[in-house]
């Protein structure tokens, strides 16, 4: 039976991988800069006012490195011969999966649907049985993509970090997962960012 | 024609029985070992024999087999530890 399973890492250069996690970075950069975002860790958007370009590089800059240096220490642990570029690769390819949820929050449309969302929901917080149907569903597609996009995320960082760290244990991944999570929970705590 | 390694019918590891001229016809019987290296499956040999023609470089050899540096390094290790196992099997 053909491998159909998509994973970037196995045939694709550093070169390349680097080229192309750098440019999604910029695009991002932009992206957060031009919507008023803000990539609070990797798991979450939250929108904020507007800030000059060098706060969202700064601000999506740390996210990436925060991960990338964790991520890598982990590795070294696991497997002495893990290469910085590999995981450098793998955390700035797997959020690919969180621009596209940042793109999509980012048009004009769906950011205005969120934000009256978000009124709707405050008004009815008492009784949300009086928020209307159609405006329920909606929400729930939107959620369900979130999910997706986060999914994605996920799934590209641990075929990309098993694959830098030579690892065919199960355990990794959920140990990369739990580790990604309580950096990124962390990272919205201390709230580093400008 | 691709060598077997395994027995078809109990995967038990082959061994050599029988050497044949392919000149004069003559035939040597014995019982021999097969090499490390005949031991690996055919897609193993190519690799190594691929990696020697590289001159040990994982850099060339994943830009001659279109694979990232790491997955190449990953089937070399794991090539490694089948050739540590198949020496130490008696």
């Amino acid at each position: 039976m053909a491998n159909v399973t998509f994973n970037p890492f196995v045939d694709s250069s550093e070169k390349k991988l680097l080229l192309i996690g750098f440019i999604g970075f910029a695009f991002a950069v932009v992206l957060t800069n031009y919507s008023d975002t803000l990539m609070l860790g990797s798991l979450k958007l939250v929108h904020v006012k507007p800030k000059e370009w060098y706060s969202s590089l700064y601000n999506l800059g740390f996210t990436i490195i925060a991960n990338t240096l964790l991520l890598y220490f982990f590795a070294l642990i696991r497997f002495s011969r893990t290469r910085f570029v590999d995981v450098l690769n793998t955390v700035l390819i797997a959020h690919f999966g969180m621009y596209v949820l940042l793109l999509v929050s980012s048009i004009p449309v769906v950011a205005d649907f969120l934000k009256s969302i978000e009124f709707m929901v405050l008004d009815h917080i008492d009784d949300p049985s009086k928020i209307p149907l159609d405006k329920i569903i909606l929400m729930l597609i939107f959620g369900f993509f979130s999910i997706g996009c986060l999914i994605v995320f996920f799934i590209l960082l641990t075929m990309g970090m098993k694959i830098a760290m030579n690892s065919k244990k199960g355990g990794d991944t959920v140990i990369i997962v739990l580790l990604v999570l309580l950096l990124n929970t962390l990272l919205q705590f201390l709230n580093l960012y400008i | 024609m691709k060598l077997p390694v395994r027995c078809p019918s109990c995967d038990e590891k082959l061994q050599v029985a029988k050497l044949n001229c392919g000149n004069c016809g003559t035939e040597v019987s014995g019982v021999y070992r097969l090499p490390v290296y005949m031991q690996l499956n055919l897609e193993e040999q190519e690799f190594v024999l691929e990696f020697l023609l590289s001159s040990g470089s994982i850099k060339d050899m994943a830009s001659k087999l279109g694979k990232s540096y790491p997955t190449v390094r990953n089937r070399l290790d794991d090539l490694i530890a089948k050739v540590n196992d198949l020496q130490h099997e008696k």
